[in-house]
């Protein structure tokens, strides 16, 4: 009897933790799942000001509520090309410097790059990025940004000087490198 | 004594008095007093890196406000817009910088509340947007003491349940400034986000994403009693501002009247003079402002309504 009820709570164990294994990584709660290591990124002699916001939809709010607490209404055309979930981070440099980073989930990788050429989103004209052939920038004294797109990923990153705008530019290769690796 | 008419001489006195009516409603049309913008610039107010100049920035609305009532001093041109010293002033600004950084300057609220104060004390005056946090990211430093200006979110006081507006409007407000930005979203609903869309802001939180595709809905957030009864002064600040999603300028001026409609649709011809200069198609009206003046009666959008005065400081 003993040894049938340890078998059975043997057995109930395993089963518990297939059960586990099996479930889809995207089912839980976005707080849940494991930081991706981009996530962790600060660009060089910066730091995170606050802990980063996450942003979903109407349908899956996220913690910090859906896109349009972040953006207001510029959030309708990033529904239109399937957004999923905002990644929004802030770090503070020496004399005031800033940089802020958004990384937008999109539904597919074709979404993410539509997003990119619908100038509700991103802005006409720009230079090209030299470390990725559909990337943008854009100089507006005293602004600086860029966005890009990684896979599913739309990223936009923008510094408050555009003097720094080589050091946003180191960040935004290694944000690449880091996304690419770890987003399929 | 006075005879019978024939019927032929009845309507002959009707198609009279019917062109009578006609021509005085013409006439009283004709002088009716146009809604008065003025479009006010100062290229010494702010410069190329987005750095206002302080000084150059108050001249600037100084003159504005001058131009706008004809009174000489401050005080006189706050009176001359129904301010009395009894009064408590709100001023609604936008300090949503998604992107680009489009709030108004530190510098242009200072010169507002300083000229306020010409009539009302520095204790009634409350700055306001949906978010304290947007207002410090904006260089406004949150104040909710009793001492001094207040600027704070909307949060923090509550909402009022008939109006669905923040409390700041409904009850601690006897009059309302609207300060909105120079802001082009280039969206199919907005098009721009001036005067009728920053009271989206003074709405409960809840409130907020039904703007989205409901223009009427949007039109009639300004004709809530307290948003219509109220509001004194509604001002456009284009120091810098975007003539296109995400692209910005420094038009380095503000555009003020009394009239909302009068006031965005002026700003609207701002942004479209530099569409136009860039080779890009000019923004219509949105449907929003074309319900607003028909429905909610709210002002007027129609330029031969509109007497816009031109200032170069």
């Amino acid at each position: 009897m003993k040894r049938a009820s340890r078998r059975t709570i043997f057995l109930l164990l395993v089963l518990a933790a297939a059960c586990g294994a099996l479930q889809p990584a995207g089912s839980g709660a976005a707080g849940e799942r494991p930081h991706p290591r981009w996530q962790r990124l600060a660009p060089n002699g910066f730091s995170a000001i606050r802990p980063p916001q996450l942003y979903g939809t109407a349908e899956r709010p996220l913690v910090d509520g859906t896109i349009f607490n972040y953006m207001d209404g510029g959030g309708v055309a990033y529904l239109e090309h399937g957004f999923v979930e905002l990644f929004h981070a802030e770090y503070a440099g020496k004399d005031g410097l800033a940089i802020s980073l958004d990384v937008f989930t999109m539904g597919t990788a074709e979404q993410a790059q539509a997003a990119l050429v619908d100038e509700r989103i991103c802005p006409a004209g720009g230079a090209p990025l030299g470390f990725v052939p559909a990337g943008k920038a854009f100089r507006f004294p005293p602004d600086y940004f860029i966005y890009y797109s990684v896979g599913n990923k739309l990223i936009y990153l923008h510094v408050n000087d555009d003097r720094h705008r080589g050091g946003l530019d180191r960040f935004a290769v290694q944000l690449r490198s880091l996304v690419g690796k770890e987003e399929p | 004594m006075i005879g019978k008419r024939s019927p032929r001489g009845r309507l002959g006195i009707a198609a009279a008095l019917l062109a009578v009516l006609a021509l005085a409603a013409a006439a009283q049309a004709q002088a009716a007093p146009k809604a008065r913008v003025v479009l006010a610039r100062n290229l010494r107010a702010i410069d190329g890196r987005d750095v206002c100049h302080p000084a150059e920035t108050a001249r600037l609305f100084d003159r504005a406000l001058e131009a706008l009532t004809g009174a000489a001093t401050a005080a006189d041109a706050w009176k001359a817009l129904g301010l009395v010293p009894a009064d408590t002033v709100a001023v609604k600004v936008n300090c949503n910088n998604w992107t680009i950084a489009l709030s108004p300057k530190p510098e242009l609220v200072a010169a507002l509340c300083r000229s306020l104060q010409a009539l009302v004390p520095a204790e009634r005056i409350i700055v306001y947007d949906d978010s304290a946090e947007a207002l410090r990211e904006s260089g406004f430093a949150v104040n909710r003491t009793a001492s001094g200006v207040r600027f704070t979110g909307t949060g923090e006081d509550g909402f009022d349940e008939s109006e669905r507006l923040t409390r700041i409007l409904t009850r601690d407000a006897t009059k309302i400034i609207n300060l909105a930005s120079l802001k082009t979203v280039d969206e199919r609903d907005f098009i721009v986000s001036l005067l009728l869309k920053n009271h989206v802001g003074s709405l409960v939180p809840a409130d907020m994403s039904k703007c989205h595709g409901d223009p009427d809905f949007l039109a009639g957030v300004c004709a809530r009693p307290s948003i219509r009864s109220k509001t004194i002064l509604n001002m456009v600040t284009g120091l810098r501002g975007t003539y296109r999603r995400g692209v910005p300028w420094y038009w380095a001026g503000i555009i003020l009247g009394r009239d909302p409609l009068a006031v965005e649709t002026a700003a609207i011809g701002v942004i479209n003079s530099r569409r136009r200069n860039e080779g890009l198609a000019p923004l219509p009206l949105p449907r929003y402002l074309a319900i607003a003046m028909d429905k909610y009666n709210l002002g007027t959008c129609i330029a031969e309504r509109i007497e816009e005065v031109q200032l170069k400081i």
